[in-house]
């Protein structure tokens, strides 16, 4: 990643992190007509993502922003829906503390996991308070993308490989499980979208080396 | 283009704190995690089945870490089955409903809570005011809240209609118990020195403590005989497995208690001093022999002369099981006078209240409400709906009610709105398409939930409630040689925000029905309330959770003051005759019976095991994977006659009832009645929101015919005959 580039990559992660929240009717708006995925691509470009990284592709539209709110809903909270669930832990074994007694103690699936209680507790130090409506999920994917954001403006650059080895290396099993579950293509492309971001920034740590 | 963004943390310094925190760093953090103080523990109440067993809830940082039984809680004393474990993970399921939702079309979709309770009292004021509160009903799996504020609420409304999962439970040994002793025993199990199990199988159902209770009267030398045309995990415990005809254990009961007669080793002396209407009972039992009762039963008439000897020498030290489901809680046509015989012949051996024999137990002492606070709502005049206790319908019907007669109203337009605490009644009766209809046909239905299961995927409105592990619920009283009180606390935090517990709920809908003044306390205060009669305070048993005290009236070995009308045991019922029944149990045949010359012919039974309760654990993943592990889906079918009809161990079969037909793999056992197939209960969900239970196994209640027994009421479990061949 080159130097420099770090208020553009934070803008990125915040856009992002927008886009997996629930739509408001102006989000949704904007993704129905199209305006928010070029604002994604113009981030990504100035992030360094070549221009045109997008999938020019229809189906990443929908004609009325009900359908947007409604393809979020159905893929990610409502109970009868696909149910992919935007959540650190659910992708993770619960904890890797060799004393935990719980018969799923080191099963997938469950909330509440390592991840949730490490970024809890970074909560409770640096005085970060997420919404109410986060209090089953502290590891979230938008609070993630959030997090990265500002350590993308604020943190260093051995700080923002750890937080993306540590915690957003999930991804392409998110992708994967929403892919097989069939989800709107509108949110599948967006999650894809997230991924690459990720992904780029997790292969330009490997490659580059670590700032001294 | 510019887009409002949603502020996601309130950062105050937080943006640069979060660059300077070593914490940060997750490796760091587990390390600091791993060397944290040792774990806190909190108490509770188990929720993996309704037996509301006590639980340690150990927590490390604030997060769940595992769960141990309570040692003063009467049904846990220290220990829990694999269900607590499973039950567990509730806590932090994803798939658990968070928000209220509303049905739109056939999606749901949010709504707020203020809307969603306006909505929902505005339709049920419109639903009473059009078709009278006949037309509502509560349908509960009994627990302390939903008992006091489901009734409460019910009543200040005019409704009498409160249905109970117990249909498809105990009900027939409620009332046949009811009707001989004026309320059901239990064993005085660890100092029993014979026992007669008539299809109970403590080893797999429910409570840890009866299971430990049996083991210690097996060390200590009794006589365990297991009837059961199926060798379960308690046959192969006890001393004797006994197979018999699946639906014939009243006659064997009836022909024991002949042979008592006849060869006069039964304890006349307490038949005549604490019994009305032996005469009558003798009298009836004339006819069936063990040589009569071997021709139904498939028990060899030296056989059921033996037991009956060998109870009558243990006497009064021994007991005939009073039971639960078993064999005869819920299951027959003559299920209730299976129960009645049990009484009648537990009587017979003059062990009420004896050392080892059958036992009366109080609750504790619990605090009752201030009147003024908490006014008891005037009596419903209107009859039940469901026909229990009604005339010409189910006289003698308990008020756990008779759901399925409830839906066949509800199809006749005759019930318009009902509210649905926690229980399944759609998968978990028989005959899902007609529980269903019932459901569909209704124009309110509100199920208040924390899974979306097969009927709330039916409501109008979904209610999220916490899970059992982040609520604080009722102070309730369980009965026992050293009655237990116990509560839920607030073990974990709320995870999800917008759930709401049941108090919280029914006090919206009582506001914005106008009937709030019924509601005049809030939980805390009731509990406080309740809990001033055990001279300790809400804060105090907050940490205690549970403890077992000397119970409201102190037990003692001797005859129970009975709350019969005689006060006395009664072999012979009043009440059964005035409702137009047989005043003593007399033999009956179940409904329906294979036809014996039909080499695909069986009845179908089912059961429990271990680590399920019916459908409620069976979309638990660590629970579901013992079953996988097991193949503990398989349906049992006798080895012989499986070997008639090709049938090996592992084929897939195909299982046809009247109803429906379900494919399932076989399980070939010598361990199994020639004329019965047993599955196990819990298995076939439908739901496909239910990921983990969708398509394991099969439901023996998709094959099973909607029924109800005319006595009880009772849902007649076992009363399916099916085909089976190689599929």
């Amino acid at each position: 990643m080159a130097q420099g580039a770090g208020s553009a990559r934070a803008r990125l992660y915040e856009a992002f992190s927008e886009v997996f929240l629930p739509p408001s009717d102006e989000q949704a708006a904007a993704l129905a007509d199209g305006r928010l995925v070029h604002r994604l691509d113009e981030l990504m470009a100035a992030a360094g993502f070549a221009r045109g990284f997008l999938p020019a592709d229809a189906s990443l539209r929908h004609s009325d922003p009900k359908r947007v709110r409604e393809a979020y809903w159905d893929a990610f909270e409502n109970p009868k829906g696909a149910r992919v669930h935007l959540v650190e832990s659910v992708y993770r074994p619960w904890t890797q503390s060799a004393d935990c007694g719980l018969a799923f103690a080191r099963d997938r699936g469950w909330l509440g996991g390592d991840s949730a209680a490490h970024l809890e507790a970074v909560y409770g130090e640096t005085g970060l308070e997420p919404p109410p409506e986060f209090a089953h999920a502290p590891d979230h994917l938008a609070l993630e993308l959030e997090l990265m954001a500002l350590l993308a403006e604020q943190g260093s650059r051995e700080q923002q490989d750890r937080f993306l080895a540590q915690h957003l290396s999930w991804m392409p099993d998110l992708v994967a499980r929403a892919q097989s579950e069939g989800i709107d293509s509108l949110y599948l492309q967006l999650l894809r979208m997230a991924n690459a971001v990720v992904a780029r920034d997790m292969a330009a740590s490997a490659t580059e080396p670590a700032p001294q | 283009m510019q887009l409002t963004r949603r502020q996601l943390f309130k950062r105050g310094f937080g943006a640069a704190a979060l660059a300077a925190t070593p914490l940060l760093d997750m490796d760091r953090w587990m390390l600091a995690h791993a060397a944290s103080p040792a774990e806190t523990t909190k108490p509770s109440i188990c929720n993996g089945c309704s037996s509301h067993c006590g639980i340690q809830v150990h927590l490390k940082d604030g997060r769940l870490w595992k769960v141990t039984g309570h040692p003063d809680h009467g049904r846990s004393r220290g220990r829990l089955c694999a269900r607590a474990h499973g039950a567990a993970s509730w806590v932090y399921d994803p798939d658990r409903l968070t928000q209220p939702l509303k049905r739109e079309g056939n999606r749901f979709v949010p709504i707020t809570w203020d809307k969603a309770l306006d909505e929902i009292a505005a339709k049920l004021q419109d639903v009473l005011k059009q078709h009278g509160p006949g037309s509502l009903f509560w349908s509960h799996n009994p627990r302390a809240d939903g008992v006091l504020y489901g009734t409460q609420f019910m009543h200040a409304l005019g409704a009498p209609t409160i249905v109970t999962h117990n249909a498809a439970c105990n009900t027939a040994l409620t009332v046949g118990y009811n009707a001989v002793f004026g309320k059901t025993p239990e064993v005085d199990l660890a100092k029993c020195r014979y026992l007669l199990l008539i299809g109970r199988n403590y080893a797999e159902g429910i409570r840890v403590s009866n299971s430990v209770e049996l083991g210690q009267a097996l060390a200590a030398g009794a006589k365990v005989v297991a009837v059961d045309p199926r060798h379960s995990a308690t046959a192969s415990i006890a001393s004797e497995w006994v197979p018999i005809r699946p639906g014939t254990d009243l006659a064997l009961l009836l022909a024991m208690a002949q042979a008592l007669i006849a060869e006069n080793l039964f304890d006349a002396a307490f038949v005549r001093d604490n019994t009305v209407g032996f005469e009558k009972f003798q009298e009836a039992v004339k006819g069936y022999t063990p040589d009569w009762a071997a021709a139904e039963t498939g028990i060899p008439a030296d056989a059921i002369r033996r037991i009956a000897r060998e109870l009558a020498a243990a006497k009064p030290h021994c007991a005939v099981d009073p039971s639960w489901k078993g064999a005869f809680g819920a299951n027959y046509a003559n299920s209730t006078d299976t129960a009645r015989a049990v009484a009648c012949l537990n009587a017979m051996l003059g062990n009420i209240g004896a050392e080892g024999g059958l036992v009366f137990y109080s609750g504790p002492k619990l605090g009752s409400l201030p009147a003024e606070r908490w006014p008891a709502p005037p009596k419903p005049t209107v009859p039940r709906t469901d026909g229990a206790g009604v005339a010409g319908e189910f006289p003698l019907a308990p008020s756990q009610g008779v759901p399925q007669q409830l839906m066949r109203k509800a199809r006749e337009g005759k019930v318009k709105a009902g509210i649905v605490l926690h229980h399944n009644p759609v998968r978990n009766f028989p005959d899902p398409a007609f529980m269903r209809a019932g459901m569909e046909a209704l124009d309110l239905l509100v199920v208040i939930e924390t899974h979306l299961t097969e009927t709330a995927e039916l409501a109008h409105y979904i209610l999220p409630e916490p899970s059992y592990l982040e609520q604080e619920e009722l102070v309730e009283g369980m009965p026992g040689e050293k009655a237990t009180v116990a509560m839920r606390t607030v073990a974990v935090a709320k995870r999800f925000p917008e759930t709401r517990p049941l108090p919280e709920i029914v006090e919206g809908l009582a506001r914005r029905m106008g009937i709030e003044r019924y509601f005049g306390m809030n939980l805390e205060e009731i509990n406080r309330a309740r809990l001033a009669a055990q001279k300790v305070t809400l804060e105090e048993f907050r940490a205690k959770g549970s403890m077992m005290v000397e119970p409201s009236s102190p037990f003692k070995y001797g005859m129970p003051k009975l709350t019969t009308a005689s006060g006395k045991v009664e072999f012979a019922s009043e009440r059964f005759v005035k409702a137009g029944f047989s005043a003593v149990p007399v033999w009956s045949a179940p409904k329906v019976a294979p036809d014996r010359n039909d080499p695909k012919a069986f009845r179908l039974i089912h059961g429990k095991q271990g680590y399920h309760s019916h459908s409620a654990t069976a979309n638990v993943p660590i629970l579901m994977q013992i079953s996988k592990d097991h193949a503990a889906e398989r349906l049992w079918i006798n080895a012989q006659r499986a070997a008639a009809l090709g049938i090996k161990d592992g084929d897939m079969v195909k299982v046809k009832s009247p109803l429906a037909s379900s494919t399932v793999r076989a399980k070939v056992t010598q361990r199994i009645h020639p004329e019965a197939a047993f599955l196990p209960a819990g298995y076939g969900g439908t739901s496909a929101h239910r990921r983990v239970a969708k398509g394991f196994g099969i439901s023996p209640n998709d094959l099973t015919v909607a029924d109800a027994e005319p006595i009880s009421g009772h849902a007649m479990m076992h009363e399916v005959v099916v085909t089976i061949e190689k599929a």
